[in-house]
């Protein structure tokens, strides 16, 4: 603040200051402007025009959206990290059942990938259990870093 | 603050906390006219008014597990607007208040004379027209302290409350301002737009 005014005041403002006042009282109790004290009548408009509502006004639905704001912000979270469980728990799914199928079944199809080398490579059971490790690895990783998408 | 509406905040703060369905609606619908009015009266900026209006509530949403009822939820309310929009002002390096007059300047009283027809005044859209150019015209602070005690009809304390400033200084200001919208309604000052 770069001014202070003082209160109280002499008296010649002690006695406008009465004049604001009773121009107020009277504009709020809605009592017909008098006759005879032109000092009142000029507060009384004074007092008339600043207890008029501003001319813009906020947006009829103003509540209603900032609520509806709150609340899409408020359940977020919630589902970001239902949403994130759920990929986990997806790809975990994925992951063991595609390692149980190469258990059970790779005897009998692994050995037809024996073709070139990537071929000879796919086929090796420990290149499937070696890819599974760096997979679960890395998705470790993320949930330690990311420890609030795994809560 | 009396006890009926001490128990009203405690009720409404009570279920927009628990969250619910309708309350913090209702909290805002209570509340936007007089943010509106301070932050409005405050920037004259309508569309950073919407938006200074919407970053209150949305901070009263935050901080309200921070409020202790040791003044009225209103004031409490109106004095994160004022602040809000203090700092919005202070960013855009707005003056707040006008500088210090100096001893030389003549008092707007000396200004006034009897030649003012009010008969014509009272009506005129012309005079109520110079009236709200002159208010807005008016510093900030001095605006916003006039809107809060004649349009909210909020008492001189809860102004202080919701400002920060003494009781006196707010007098002051309110009756420097009505003095020159008094002085501008009866022609002897122009108003600077």
């Amino acid at each position: 603040m770069n001014h202070d005014p003082r209160f109280p005041l002499p008296d010649d403002d002690a006695r406008e200051w009465s004049a604001q006042e009773r121009a107020l009282a009277e504009e709020r109790a809605g009592l017909a402007p008098q006759e005879g004290d032109p000092q009142l009548r000029s507060y009384r408009l004074v007092a008339h025009a600043l207890a008029q509502p501003l001319d813009e006004q906020l947006p009829p639905d103003f509540a209603r959206r900032l609520a509806q704001q709150v609340e899409r912000a408020a359940a977020r979270p919630a589902d970001t990290r239902l949403e994130g469980n759920l990929l986990v728990l997806l790809v975990g799914a994925m992951v063991l059942s595609g390692l149980a199928a190469t258990l059970i079944y790779g005897a009998q199809w692994l050995p037809s990938l024996d073709q070139g080398t990537a071929g000879a490579l796919l086929a090796k059971p420990w290149v499937w259990a070696l890819a599974a490790c760096l997979g679960l690895s890395r998705l470790s990783r993320h949930w330690l870093q990311h420890p609030d998408q795994t809560a | 603050m009396d006890e009926r509406s001490t128990n009203l905040d405690r009720e409404l703060v009570d279920a927009v906390l628990r969250g619910a369905p309708g309350a913090f609606e209702r909290l805002v619908r209570d509340y936007q006219g007089l943010c509106w009015h301070i932050i409005h009266r405050m920037v004259r900026h309508p569309e950073d008014a919407r938006e200074l209006c919407q970053e209150t509530f949305l901070r009263v949403h935050q901080c309200l597990h921070q409020y202790r009822y040791e003044s009225a939820l209103k004031s409490w309310i109106g004095q994160v607007a004022y602040s809000i929009a203090l700092r919005h002002l202070q960013r855009k390096r707005i003056p707040l208040l006008e500088p210090a007059a100096d001893g030389d300047v003549p008092s707007p009283l000396e200004n006034l004379g009897d030649d003012f027809d009010l008969e014509q005044a009272f009506g005129d859209a012309q005079v109520a027209r110079r009236l709200h150019d002159a208010i807005d015209a008016l510093p900030p602070v001095q605006r916003t302290v006039l809107t809060l005690y004649h349009l909210e009809e909020a008492s001189i304390p809860e102004i202080a409350m919701i400002t920060g400033l003494a009781s006196g200084t707010i007098k002051s200001h309110l009756f420097r301002a009505r003095l020159r919208l008094r002085t501008v309604l009866e022609g002897r000052l122009g108003v600077a737009v």
